[in-house]
């Protein structure tokens, strides 16, 4: 079988290569990339004035609207290049731009503006997006409330969304 | 096969007078012989890639994810209150929490914290498996196969990388058969009985080591007569544990005061009737038929994190086989000679063997009457204790059919990177896991 100790080095290099191949070339790729992934997020009308979050770099031209040390980005990014934080009903979290640009949404927000309400008179609907996933970023910061802490999170998907339905 | 095969071998053999005396003005033969890059190069060399890729796998992100997962708020919610000097219920022995709290202490609340511990006692299982195995087998190739083993075997992987007690009971238990089998005096049996009550103190099942090494050194010849102490500084390291978390929390740390914290909890778990889903009984371990997801997360994109409690198979399943092998190799002469090797002056390679099938069986054997439910981790120990036992036959085989073992040990190493994604959390497509998984083990 092997004739030696040079062969063997030769088997054992090869072993090596083989198992970086097992390791980072047999696990499938991810999801997401092409048409994306369809995802739900849940929502209520005023999140699209209280949700923000801080990072001090543009991922693909999409802008939080703080840096990490909490001043604002001047000048204010375009509406639809706006990233804030949203959250899937099971609870995982994602950044999206410009969400309540999307014509659905939109929709949905002109027929309960909240402004004069409070939040808890709002009703909860749930909006189901095609999602293009774009990158995760390693640190961010969130809020959810205009004077609301921020949140640390880490390894957090930036996801640009199309085709949005809305359901309730 | 062109090449000296016995370069690392050392295996079993009884040396004459005359060697006896050779040995005594040359350096050990062992070491002139270990290890020797020429001859040996590739398989020491496949050893420790296998080493250090296990450690990595250890390594990864070893602070993911943020939260808990599996049982780890048992262990760090107590911790906490420990360092908040609040008393907290525990389900088992405090020393583990108090090694945690340390650790959170020194770092942080936080994950890393948390599971620093278990990663250091991760890693030194590698060494003492490996230790163990050099000494029983006398041959240090023996030890860096076996310690290769271990360095990639997912289910040690796991436990060095959650804030679970399993992997520091078996370093400690490790610990304790190792001095009592190397020791020649009083000091190894004093660390044995610390090593061991330190396994008894992070759960009560490390009980069956204090036992296995009380054993050993009540047969040992020389460390005979100290074996008394052996169990009473296993007793002090219980009570004192016990007692400082405790005190910590402003309560007595009174003989009585432990022995009633203890008896509540022994009452505890023998009042278990609820039968948890992914509890197994002792004899589904050997296949296994319910390994258990310790996480098992699915991020956005539908990649899937898991950390499972599953070696690898192959490992898994020739470590057994090695057990089985050993067992009638060990009692090959009959039970009349090995009683008598054993109580002999000089420990023979079978006995030292014989102690390694015991701590093998032990664990097992404690969980066959257990009136509660039993989980497959409980299996880590024995199988710590079966690894040395395949790294023994395979070194041996070694001499004989270079080739057929370095083939059979680059599988393994092959299968482990297959199965790594499972044990040290990288992240893997639903279909891919599936793929590695019996239907049993979904």
């Amino acid at each position: 079988m092997l004739a030696g100790p040079k062969t063997e080095w030769l088997v054992v290099l090869g072993a090596l290569v083989l198992g970086a191949g097992l390791l980072f070339l047999t696990r499938g790729g991810p999801q997401g990339g092409g048409d994306g992934v369809s995802l739900r997020i849940t929502l209520i009308t005023s999140d699209r004035h209280d949700l923000a979050c801080a990072l001090d770099d543009a991922v693909a031209g999409l802008r939080c609207a703080y840096r990490s040390d909490g001043t604002a980005v001047e000048p204010v990014p375009a509406a639809d290049q706006l990233l804030a934080p949203y959250m899937t009903p099971d609870r995982r979290l994602l950044l999206v731009p410009g969400l309540f640009e999307q014509p659905a949404i939109t929709a949905r927000y002109d027929q309960e503006k909240p402004i004069g309400r409070p939040r808890q008179r709002l009703k909860r609907f749930v909006a189901t997006c095609q999602m293009q996933l774009l990158t995760k970023v390693p640190q961010a910061k969130v809020r959810f409330g205009k004077r609301g802490n921020w949140d640390q999170v880490a390894d957090t998907w930036i996801a640009k969304p199309t085709n949005c339905s809305v359901s309730d | 096969m062109d090449t000296p095969a016995s370069a690392m071998d050392d295996g079993p053999r009884l040396p004459s007078q005359p060697a006896l005396a050779a040995a005594a003005s040359s350096p050990s033969p062992d070491r002139a012989r270990f290890p020797i890059l020429r001859t040996d190069g590739p398989l020491i060399v496949l050893l420790l890639c296998m080493i250090a890729t296990g450690i990595a796998l250890r390594a990864y992100h070893l602070d993911e994810p943020q939260g808990l997962k599996w049982d780890e708020h048992h262990y760090v919610v107590t911790a906490r209150s420990y360092l908040e000097h609040k008393y907290a219920w525990n389900d088992h022995p405090p020393l583990s929490k108090l090694i945690i709290a340390g650790f959170m202490w020194a770092l942080g609340d936080g994950p890393l914290a948390w599971r620093l511990p278990s990663f250091l006692f991760g890693l030194a299982n590698i060494g003492l498996i490996g230790l163990l195995t050099a000494h029983v087998f006398r041959s240090k190739r023996a030890g860096l196969i076996a310690a290769a083993f271990v360095a990639m075997d997912g289910f040690f992987i796991a436990y060095s990388r959650t804030a679970l007690l399993d992997g520091m009971i078996v370093a400690f238990s490790l610990a304790s058969m190792l001095c009592v089998l190397r020791g020649r005096g009083v000091l190894a049996v004093l660390m044995a009985g610390v090593f061991s009550g330190c396994a008894l103190s992070f759960k009560l099942n490390g009980a069956v080591f204090v036992f296995a090494s009380f054993l050993a050194c009540l047969a040992s010849k020389p460390l005979r007569k100290y074996a008394p102490l052996l169990v009473l500084s296993a007793l002090l390291v219980f009570y004192v544990q016990c007692a400082v978390a405790l005190v910590n929390v402003g309560r007595s740390g009174s003989l009585a005061a432990v022995i009633a914290e203890n008896r509540a909890m022994v009452k505890n778990h023998l009042g278990y009737t609820v039968v948890h889903p992914m509890s197994s009984k002792w004899y589904t371990w050997f296949l296994p038929t319910r390994p258990i997801f310790l996480r098992r997360d699915v991020d956005i994109d539908g990649s899937v994190r898991a950390l499972l409690t599953l070696g690898n198979p192959l490992l898994w399943w020739a470590a057994i086989a090695a057990v089985w092998t050993t067992t009638g190799a060990v009692l090959s002469g009959g039970l009349k000679r090995l009683f008598r090797e054993i109580l002999s002056k000089q420990s023979s390679q079978r006995v030292r063997q014989f102690w390694l099938l015991t701590c093998y069986a032990g664990p097992i054997v404690f969980w066959i009457p257990a009136l509660r439910d039993a989980y497959i981790y409980h299996y880590l120990p024995s199988y710590a204790f079966a690894l040395p036992l395949l790294a023994g036959l395979v070194s041996k085989a070694y001499a004989a059919k270079r080739a057929w073992v370095l083939a059979f040990i680059i599988v393994i190493f092959e299968v482990s990177l297959i199965y790594a994604p499972l044990a040290a959390e990288l992240p893997i497509a639903e279909r891919a896991l599936q793929l590695r998984l019996l239907p049993g083990w979904r």
